[in-house]
């Protein structure tokens, strides 16, 4: 059985969008050229960060990392780490633009307590 | 005051005017993105005091120096900068009620200040400052 991405509503999270596979070439009258590769935005990547969990919880994002075979495997993850977000869930996702998730690195964990962690997780969006 | 000696019985030390503890903590903050308000658990505390002795040598319990000698120590190898390093301290701050069981706490601590002022016309006082060193021992309040 898969382990699931661990649903815990995150402190603190940073998305960005990423971009459509666009080479650009420049001429050297100062002209550019711009040819589209695909029609899928890709590239897209999000930290979520979760500050001062339970050991037991933060946990649960090594043993992720571990099922998913550290950065090769993709996955999605649930609707928990966009609570807060007061647009539609899709405009932070990557599984509606055809991509998934895959760790970029693995988790970070500081110990600030005793059983008490905070967890930093980096992820990209794979298109395949 | 009553200090803990080096066979680990508590003696009457000094003659104290007034003395503060004061034990705070700093939360730790567990906000996640779908509260509106900030939510806390517990973090690490932290206890510190101060206190003031009366500098007199009554020649039975009162012996300031006792204490301020823990922290305060001349060179002992003919080094400037070399000399015995501070002793920790375990003591009791008390009030004494009139109960049986005063109200009294016991703490390990390392010694932060120890000043000495003089004036004329008064007793010689010296202000202690100490940071508790983990948890009180025993705390009777």
């Amino acid at each position: 059985m898969t382990t699931a991405f661990p649903a815990l509503v995150p402190s603190g999270r940073s998305f960005n969008a990423g971009n459509f596979p666009v080479k650009t070439y420049a001429a050297q009258d100062g002209g550019e050229v711009r040819i589209l590769y695909g029609s899928k935005r890709v590239g897209m990547t999000l930290q979520l960060t979760y500050q001062n969990i339970a050991d037991a919880n933060a946990e649960k994002f090594i043993d992720h990392f571990h099922e998913m075979k550290g950065t090769y495997n993709r996955f999605t993850i649930g609707t928990e780490s966009r609570d807060g977000w007061g647009s539609d869930d899709k405009w932070l996702g990557a599984v509606e633009w055809g991509s998934q998730w895959r760790y970029a690195q693995s988790p970070q964990l500081q110990s600030v307590y005793p059983g008490i962690s905070t967890v930093t997780v980096n992820l990209i969006a794979a298109l395949s | 005051m009553q200090i803990e000696n080096s066979s680990g019985t508590f003696v009457t030390l000094a003659k104290v005017t007034n003395w503060s503890i004061s034990s705070s903590q700093s939360p730790l903050q567990t906000t996640t993105l779908q509260d509106t308000d900030a939510t806390y658990i517990n973090g690490i505390r932290s206890t510190t005091g101060s206190c003031r002795l009366y500098y007199y040598d009554d020649g039975t319990t009162n012996s300031c120096s006792t204490l301020v000698k823990k922290l305060i120590k001349a060179r002992d190898t003919g080094e400037v900068g070399v000399a015995t390093e501070p002793e920790n301290v375990t003591f009791k701050l008390q009030v004494l009620d009139g109960t049986t069981t005063p109200k009294q706490i016991e703490v390990e601590a390392l010694l932060t200040s120890a000043s000495m002022s003089m004036a004329v016309g008064e007793v010689l006082a010296a202000d202690v400052a100490f940071q508790v060193n983990g948890a009180p021992k025993s705390v009777t309040i």
